[in-house]
């Protein structure tokens, strides 16, 4: 199934590329550090688009298949075309937000490289005896199945049915074949770039305690 | 600009974006579009590409706006690339809006060979199309079709060439629910089964039709065929017995009404969704209308166990203004693994395909009941674009 193939894909240029993700703990909250991210070449020249780049980071833990909490984050980063910032925003739940101004690409491309994401789990509301999973799916600008209906919709309104090698979808288009792969694999949201990373087995108890 | 969609999208949007847009929004409030640029655009009109982005001179900066044009532009089949960016105006707060496209090539080819066993009947079908997907710049098609079946053995035999060129205006009247085919071709028919059902067909044809989408994914279309001195004749055995001789008499003007729908993602690698089409045909149009039903055509995929598994009635989709390149049976199931692109192939399949048809009848009025079995390969590449493969064999289950 190209699914399935396309997730084994991702998970597997990830790995290969080093990335990884590992539980932290500060102030008794359990959080993540992600590293080694192989993000598209063209990442750099996207963040200096002037427009806003969202990378959605889903965190859940897991209790051997079960999921035991999730949450998500999203960090949006956008360049000013007047001040040659950066300005990072992260983002939890919808609601709590932290922003810090970047002052150029490298400095932004090294946080994402080793992208740390605190305070995610209340380490206490987790069970303490029993070996834990991280999963963090990371998506690139993402796209909800409900935009990508609609964008189909615009799309059927748009071209003629049933001509040719197309149904308006481009055939050789590289996002819509990865975005509608990842759709018929049941995902709520999909991206043109997305990765899906599991960290090692570990208990609450036994995380070291890091600075923040 | 269909600003109703446009709103429709924002809310439909609005909660799954609603992660930290606030503070975006309040930016792009700031910033107003100073002017709106095409990049990279050889063959398409930058007015063509500024149509799908609903942004003009002097509006305030809608980046969600911005990204659902580069998703409506990445849709078509003119780029293989889209990218939306900003530059500094003339002034503080005022942007260019840079769109930025890679271009596919207009052109566009299929090609189909396959061999079929079926009924007794041993032949060889090869085709190919190619077509100009942007014409004028504008999006316009134009395609040039040929198809050959070329009989090689067995006591029953089927002949047939067809030769077509069509023009299809995916806007007619600039407008996106209207759209316009207009088809000229020739077409060459003969067969003969074992129990002496046979037809012959050899006509010009020329074909206009003119259809609306509506709804999601719906669409009528209205049109009309004309055959000038055709040549038809077909002989058949009835369920009762009895044997019926037709000519063309009352085929040379139709009038056909076809209502479908096609939700399916993609027309040759399916992964999801479902298509119909129900054809209406008045034959003796006007004078002494016989209606009837022509076609119904029903297809529906679903992703399972690492594979699709189509579902189809009345064969591959196929309106009735274009000849499409498959052979096909009544009713079939599809079993297709997906194969890993490569540096010449963009996607590939190979599939299995047992089905099962009702050809037509033997003498005393015996149905034939024919159960086949189609293997093939199917795959984009880049050098001969849609490429498809495949053997067909089948038997009157009653022998």
């Amino acid at each position: 199934m190209r699914p399935a193939f396309g997730l084994l894909f991702w998970m597997l240029s990830a790995v290969a590329a080093g990335a990884s993700v590992a539980p932290t703990i500060a102030g008794g909250e359990v959080g993540v550090r992600i590293d080694a991210l192989a993000f598209p070449a063209t990442l750099s020249r996207e963040l200096a688009s002037g427009l806003t780049n969202r990378l959605y980071v889903r965190v859940s833990v897991l209790d051997g298949q079960a999921v035991v909490q999730m949450r998500t984050v999203e960090i949006t980063i956008r360049y000013d075309l007047w001040e040659e910032k950066f300005t990072v925003t992260r983002t939890m739940e919808h609601a709590s937000s932290e922003t810090q101004q970047v002052a150029n690409i490298t400095e932004v491309n090294s946080i994402l490289a080793s992208l740390r994401i605190p305070r995610l789990f209340s380490a206490r509301s987790l069970p303490g005896n029993r070996d834990l999973k991280i999963r963090a799916e990371l998506l690139l600008n993402p796209i909800s199945r409900e935009k990508m209906r609609m964008i189909r919709k615009w799309v059927a309104e748009n071209s003629t049915p049933d001509i040719g090698a197309d149904t308006g979808i481009s055939s050789s288009n590289t996002i819509f074949n990865r975005i509608f792969e990842q759709y018929a694999d049941g995902s709520d949201v999909a991206a043109e770039w997305r990765v899906d990373l599991m960290s090692p087995p570990f208990r609450p108890a036994t995380l070291g305690h890091e600075a923040r | 600009m269909n600003t109703r969609f446009l709103y429709c999208l924002v809310a439909l949007l609005l909660p799954a974006h609603a992660i930290a847009q606030v503070s975006d929004e309040r930016r792009a409030e700031a910033l107003q579009v100073q002017e709106i640029r095409c990049t990279g655009n050889e063959q398409t009109s930058c007015n063509f590409i500024r149509d799908h982005l609903y942004l003009k001179d002097g509006d305030a900066l809608d980046e969600e706006e911005i990204r659902n044009a580069t998703l409506r532009l990445s849709a078509l089949r003119n780029f293989d690339a889209v990218r939306i960016y900003l530059e500094k105006g003339g002034q503080r707060g005022a942007v260019i809006v840079v769109i930025d496209v890679t271009e596919n090539s207009p052109i566009a080819m299929e090609w189909i060979a396959g061999g079929s066993f079926r009924l007794e009947g041993e032949r060889t079908l090869t085709g190919g199309r190619i077509a100009h997907q942007n014409l004028f710049g504008e999006g316009k098609f134009a395609d040039l079709t040929a198809v050959a079946v070329v009989p090689f053995g067995g006591e029953a035999s089927t002949e047939a060439y067809e030769v077509s060129l069509r023009y299809a205006d995916p806007q007619l009247f600039n407008s996106r629910r209207w759209f316009g085919i207009a088809v000229a071709g020739w077409r060459k028919y003969d067969s003969e089964d074992i129990h002496g059902n046979f037809a012959h067909l050899d006509t010009p044809q020329f074909d206009l039709s003119v259809g609306r989408r509506f709804a999601d994914f719906s669409y009528v279309t209205a049109g009309l065929s004309y055959r000038p001195g055709i040549d038809f004749s077909s002989g058949r055995w009835l369920r009762d017995g009895s044997f019926e001789l037709e000519d063309g008499e009352d085929l040379d003007l139709t009038f056909k009404l076809t209502y479908g729908w096609s939700s399916e993602d993609d027309l040759h690698f399916p992964t999801q969704g479902s298509t119909f089409q129900l054809t209406a045909d008045a034959r003796g149009f006007p004078s002494s209308s016989t209606v009837g039903f022509s076609a119904l055509q029903f297809r529906k995929t679903w992703s399972w166990l690492d594979a699709f598994w189509t579902l189809k009635i009345g064969g591959e989709p196929n309106p009735e203004y274009r000849s499409i390149l498959a052979e096909t049976q009544m009713f079939a199931f599809t079993y297709a693994r997906p194969l890993q692109a490569g540096d010449n192939v963009r996607r590939g399949r190979w599939y299995i395909e047992p089905g099962y048809g009702l050809p037509g009848f033997a003498p005393g009025g015996v149905h034939i009941y024919e159960a086949g079995l189609k293997i093939g390969y199917r795959a984009d590449t880049r050098m001969f674009g849609i490429v498809d493969l495949y053997l067909i064999g089948s038997v009157d289950v009653n022998q």
